[in-house]
C-alpha cells in the first residue's frame, strides 16, 4: 500500500470524500472535498465549437474557474492556465479534432490546497466523462514552515505560519512531474524533499481514483 | 501499473497480457485501449474485457457519444438541406443522412421524412475528421428495422446503460417481455425508443430501464416483477 | 447558446400523457420535486436543489458610497451566472437571454418587492452603506431554474450575517467575525416565486423539469403554439404577490391564473417555512460549534450517489430503494431460472433490435445484441 521508501512513510492527507456524476446535465463531473476544502468539477464535451477556435490536430481544451462569490479575479485566470495546461497533457486530444472540451470549476470551499483540490477533481470528473486519457494525475500540496519542516496537505492554520506552499502534479505511469506551481522562499533540497514526498503521497490519490472507479464499474457493466 | 483481464483500470495503466497474446495472434483492441511504442495502454477508467479469442475493450461510464462505424443509433432530423438530412445523434456534429439511403428511394420518389422525425439508422462513415454519414439501409438495399421510428417516446441515457440492456446475459427484456407486449429500439448513441400499448406501458418500460443501470442480475428480476405489479394494480 | 432538438415523438408523447394525467416522471400536477437546502462553512453560502436542478448561492457584503438619490440606504445587488456547468448548451463567458431574464426576476422578486431592510445597511449618511451582493452560480439546469434560484437568493440572504460596525465620532470600526457576533440582514417578508408550465391552455403543472419546460415554450411544426407557456408568480409568506411573469402563448382564461396563484400560496408558505427551519437548525448547530461545510452533503456511499438520483421517467408508485437491500430475502421467492411461458415472443429483426410479438410456437430469447461488425464483413 505505502511506499517502499521508509524514510517518507510517515505521510498523511486530509480525508477525500468524492460524489461522481454529481450533475446529472454534464457529460462528467464529480464533487470532491479534501478535509474541509471542496470544489465541482463538469466536463462537456467533445462539442461543436465556433469555427475561429476549432484546432485540425486535436480538441480544443477550455478550463473555466469561478469563484465562490464575487468578481473574477487574476489569480483566477492564473488558476485556470495551470488546470488547463495539467489536463491539456493528460487528455488525448488528438482522437477529438475540431472539437471543444469544456472543463469547468467552481469552487464551494478554501481551507487550503485549493488548487490541488480542483486539480483532482479535474482528474475525476474526466475519468467520470469518459475521455480517452493518456494518463490520471494525482496533484498534492504541501507547506514549508519557518523552521524548514515540510507539512503535507497543510490545513489553514498551518498556512498561516507557512514561509512556502507548493503544488505538485504528477501522472500515473511513472510518477513523473507534470505541473509543479509554487508560492513564497524555499531553498533548493527543500524543494526537491518536499516532491519527493508528494510524490510518495500521490499514491493515496491514485489509489482513491481507482478505489471511486471500482465502486461503480462492476455494476454498470 | 500493470493490470490483467477484469480488473478496474485507469487511464495510462499498461496490459502485458494482451501484448504477449499479440505476438502469437491478430488481437482486436476495442474502445478504451490503444497500442503505443512501449505496449498497450488503458485510456479510460473502467473494467477491462475480453471476449474470445482476442478481442479486448474496457467498459466505461460514458454519457457523450463519439460516432462509430457499424453502429446503430438513433437521431433526430433537425434540418432538411438540399439531398441531405442533417440528424442530431448527440455526437460533435449533427451526421448526414442522404435521402437516397432509405430503401426503394429513388430521386423521384422520395422517402417521407420530416423534420423533427426520430430516424434509427447505421453509421456508414465515422472518422474523427469527418462528418459522420447514416443510412437506413443495410448491404442488400433492405431497411430491415431501420427508418423513421413512428410515435413512440425516445428518451436518452447514458452509453453503457445501453450496452447493459443489450448485453445478452441481462435479464431486463428477458423479464420484461413476460410482463407486457412492447416494442424497443436502442441506439448505441445512449438513445431509447419505446413504444408500448398505453402510455402507462411506455412509461413503465422506460422506468425499468433507467432504473436498471446500477442494480445487478438479481435485483433486475425483481424490479421487473415490482413494476409489473404496479402496472397491473392500476390498470385492473 | 446551443439549441436542444425536441423531437416530434416525444412532444406528442408528453402531451397525450399530460391529458390522460400522468407526468413523465410520475408526479402529480401540482407535486414538486424534492427541495434540499445544504449551507457552506461562511454565513449566506448555500447549495439548493430542487430535484437535479442545482444552484450555489453567496452572499457578500462591502462598504461603499450610497447613491445620490437614496443617500441612508444600503445597496442590494445580484448577478446570476449560466456556465457551460448547468449543461452543455451553455457557452462561457456569454450572457444567454435565460441569465438575464432570471436576473431580471430576481431583482423584481427581491428588490422591488423591498423585502430587506435597506435602511438597516446604512453606517453614515451620505458616505457609507453596506452593498449586498448575492452571487447566483447555477451548476445543473434541469428545469424550474426561477424557483430554485429564487429559494436560493432567499435562504442566503436569510442566512447572511455582516459584520458589526462601530462609530466612534468619524471612523467606523469594521469587526471581525470573532471580535463581536455578527448582525443578520433583517428581512420584512420572504418572498418565494413558484414556476407553472401550461399545457394546452388549460393545464397546470407545477415545478415543470427539464424535458416540460422545452415542450411547453416550443412551438409545433406549424409554427404555431399551441397554447404553452411558463408562468412565474412570487408570493410571501403572508400569501402577498410579488410578481408575475408570464411567457409564450396567451392565457385565454384569468381563472387559470387565480387557479394557479392559490395553489403557489401555499407552496411558497411551505418553502418559506422549511427555510426559516432549516436556517434556525444551522444555527443551533453553529451555536454548539459544529463545523458545517459543503463537504457533508457528499454522500460516503459512492455507488449509492449514482443510484440515488430520481428517475427521469417512472410511474407513480415505483420507489427506487424497493429494489436494495432486501434482495437476499427475494431470492428464494423469484426463482426465475425457471420461467414461465410467455405469451409473448422476442423477434431479433435486425442488430440491436428486437420486437415482441404474440406467440406462435416454443421459442426462446434470441441474442439481439449481435455484433453488427460481422454483418458487414460478409
Amino acid at each position: 500500500m505505502i511506499t517502499d521508501n521508509d524514510e517518507l512513510k510517515d505521510f498523511k492527507l486530509r480525508p477525500m470524500k468524492c460524489e461522481c456524476n454529481y450533475l446529472n446535465r454534464s457529460d462528467g463531473s464529480a464533487i470532491l472535498s479534501q478535509g474541509q476544502t471542496v470544489a465541482v468539477v463538469s466536463v462537456n464535451g467533445p462539442l461543436d465549437i465556433k469555427m475561429q477556435s476549432q484546432s485540425i490536430g486535436k480538441a480544443t481544451l477550455e478550463v473555466l474557474f469561478s469563484s465562490k462569490g464575487g468578481k473574477p479575479s487574476i489569480g483566477d485566470r492564473y488558476k485556470e492556465h495551470v488546470i488547463r495546461q495539467t489536463c491539456e497533457s493528460a487528455i488525448l486530444g488528438c482522437l477529438y479534432p475540431r472539437t471543444g472540451i469544456t472543463v469547468t470549476i467552481q469552487e464551494l470551499e478554501d481551507y487550503g490546497g485549493f488548487l490541488a483540490c480542483c486539480l483532482n477533481a479535474c482528474c475525476l470528473a474526466l475519468l467520470n466523462a469518459g475521455l480517452a486519457m493518456r494518463h490520471t494525475f494525482a496533484a498534492v500540496s504541501c507547506a514549508i514552515d519557518e523552521q524548514g519542516n515540510i507539512q503535507l496537505d497543510p490545513a489553514p492554520a498551518q498556512l498561516e505560519t507557512s514561509r512556502a506552499t507548493m503544488t505538485f502534479v504528477f501522472e500515473s505511469r511513472e510518477k513523473s512531474l507534470v505541473t509543479a506551481f509554487t508560492d513564497g522562499s524555499y531553498s533548493d533540497s527543500a524543494y526537491s524533499e518536499a516532491m519527493e514526498r508528494c510524490r510518495s503521497a500521490s499514491d493515496l490519490v491514485f489509489q482513491f481514483y481507482k478505489q471511486i472507479v471500482s465502486k461503480y464499474s462492476y455494476v454498470i457493466g | 501499473m500493470k493490470v490483467a483481464v477484469g480488473e478496474v483500470v485507469l487511464p495510462g495503466d499498461q496490459c502485458e497480457e494482451i501484448s504477449l497474446v499479440g505476438e502469437k495472434s491478430k488481437v482486436i483492441l476495442g474502445p478504451g485501449l490503444r497500442k503505443e511504442v512501449d505496449g498497450i495502454t488503458i485510456t479510460k477508467a473502467g473494467t477491462l474485457k475480453k471476449r474470445s479469442p482476442n478481442t479486448y475493450w474496457v467498459d466505461n461510464y460514458q454519457k457523450r457519444y463519439i460516432p462509430s462505424r457499424g453502429e446503430n443509433v438513433i437521431g433526430v432530423v433537425v434540418q432538411k438541406a438540399g439531398d441531405i438530412f442533417r440528424v442530431d445523434v448527440g455526437g460533435s456534429c449533427s451526421a448526414s443522412l442522404s435521402y437516397l439511403s432509405f430503401e426503394g428511394a429513388t430521386k423521384k420518389n422520395r422517402p417521407k421524412v420530416n423534420i423533427g422525425d426520430v430516424v434509427y439508422a447505421k453509421m456508414l462513415v465515422a472518422s474523427k475528421d469527418m462528418e459522420p454519414e447514416l443510412v437506413c439501409v443495410d448491404s442488400h438495399g433492405k431497411k430491415g428495422r431501420l427508418g423513421v421510428l413512428e410515435e413512440g417516446f425516445v428518451f436518452k441515457c447514458s452509453l453503457n446503460l445501453v450496452r447493459k440492456i443489450l448485453n445478452p446475459e441481462c435479464p431486463l427484456l428477458n423479464s420484461l417481455k413476460n410482463e407486457w407486449p412492447f416494442e424497443l429500439a436502442a441506439g448505441l448513441n445512449g438513445r431509447i425508443w419505446i413504444k408500448a400499448k398505453t402510455m402507462r406501458e411506455t412509461i413503465a418500460v422506460g422506468n425499468a430501464i433507467l432504473g436498471c443501470e446500477y442494480l445487478n442480475t438479481d435485483e433486475i428480476k425483481s424490479m421487473c416483477t415490482n413494476i409489473a405489479s404496479i402496472l397491473a394494480g392500476h390498470v385492473s | 447558446m446551443r439549441d436542444i432538438f425536441i423531437s416530434n415523438c416525444e412532444k406528442s408523447f408528453s402531451n397525450k400523457i399530460l391529458s390522460e394525467g400522468y407526468r413523465l416522471d410520475g408526479r402529480n400536477y401540482n407535486e414538486s420535486r424534492q427541495l434540499s437546502i445544504s449551507f457552506g462553512s461562511e454565513y449566506g453560502s448555500c447549495i439548493v436543489s430542487l430535484g437535479e436542478t442545482k444552484v450555489l448561492a453567496q452572499v457578500s457584503c462591502e462598504v461603499t458610497q450610497p447613491k445620490q438619490i437614496r443617500p441612508n440606504e444600503g445597496i442590494l445587488y445580484i448577478n446570476v451566472e449560466i456556465s457551460p456547468m448547468a449543461g452543455p448548451q451553455f457557452e462561457a463567458n456569454r450572457q444567454t437571454d435565460l441569465s438575464v431574464y432570471l436576473n431580471r426576476l430576481l431583482e423584481k422578486c427581491y428588490k422591488d418587492s423591498k423585502c430587506i431592510d435597506l435602511e438597516s445597511l446604512c453606517i453614515v449618511v451620505e458616505e457609507k452603506v453596506w452593498s449586498l451582493r448575492v452571487d447566483i452560480k447555477v451548476l445543473n439546469h434541469d428545469g424550474n431554474l426561477i424557483e430554485c434560484a429564487s429559494i436560493a437568493t432567499l435562504t442566503s440572504l436569510a442566512h447572511f450575517k455582516r459584520p458589526d460596525v462601530t462609530r466612534s465620532g468619524d471612523s467606523v470600526i469594521i469587526h471581525t467575525l470573532a471580535e463581536k457576533d455578527p448582525i443578520p440582514t433583517v428581512l420584512f417578508h420572504y418572498p418565494v416565486c413558484a414556476t407553472f408550465a401550461i399545457f394546452d391552455g388549460d393545464i397546470l403543472l407545477s415545478d415543470p423539469s427539464f424535458f416540460e419546460e422545452s415542450v411547453c415554450t416550443s412551438s409545433t411544426e406549424e409554427g404555431i403554439n399551441s397554447g404553452g407557456g411558463v408562468l412565474v408568480i412570487g408570493l410571501n409568506q403572508y400569501k402577498e404577490l410579488c410578481l408575475l411573469d408570464h411567457s409564450g402563448a396567451a392565457i385565454n382564461s384569468s381563472k387559470l391564473v387565480h387557479k394557479a396563484i392559490t395553489s403557489a400560496a401555499d407552496k411558497c408558505k411551505e418553502i418559506v417555512d422549511m427555510i426559516k427551519k432549516s436556517i434556525v437548525s444551522d444555527d443551533t448547530l453553529r451555536q454548539k460549534r459544529v463545523k458545517i461545510n459543503f463537504a457533508d452533503m457528499i454522500t460516503q456511499h459512492h455507488l449509492l450517489a449514482l443510484t440515488r438520483k430520481d428517475l427521469n421517467i417512472k410511474l407513480k408508485s415505483y420507489n427506487v430503494d424497493d429494489n436494495r437491500s432486501e434482495i437476499d430475502g427475494m431470492d428464494t421467492d423469484h426463482d426465475l431460472s425457471d420461467p414461465e411461458p410467455s405469451k409473448y415472443d422476442v423477434v431479433a429483426s435486425a442488430p440491436h433490435t428486437a420486437e415482441i410479438q404474440t406467440k406462435k410456437e416454443s421459442s426462446k430469447w434470441i441474442e439481439i445484441s449481435s455484433d453488427s461488425e460481422e454483418d458487414e464483413k460478409e
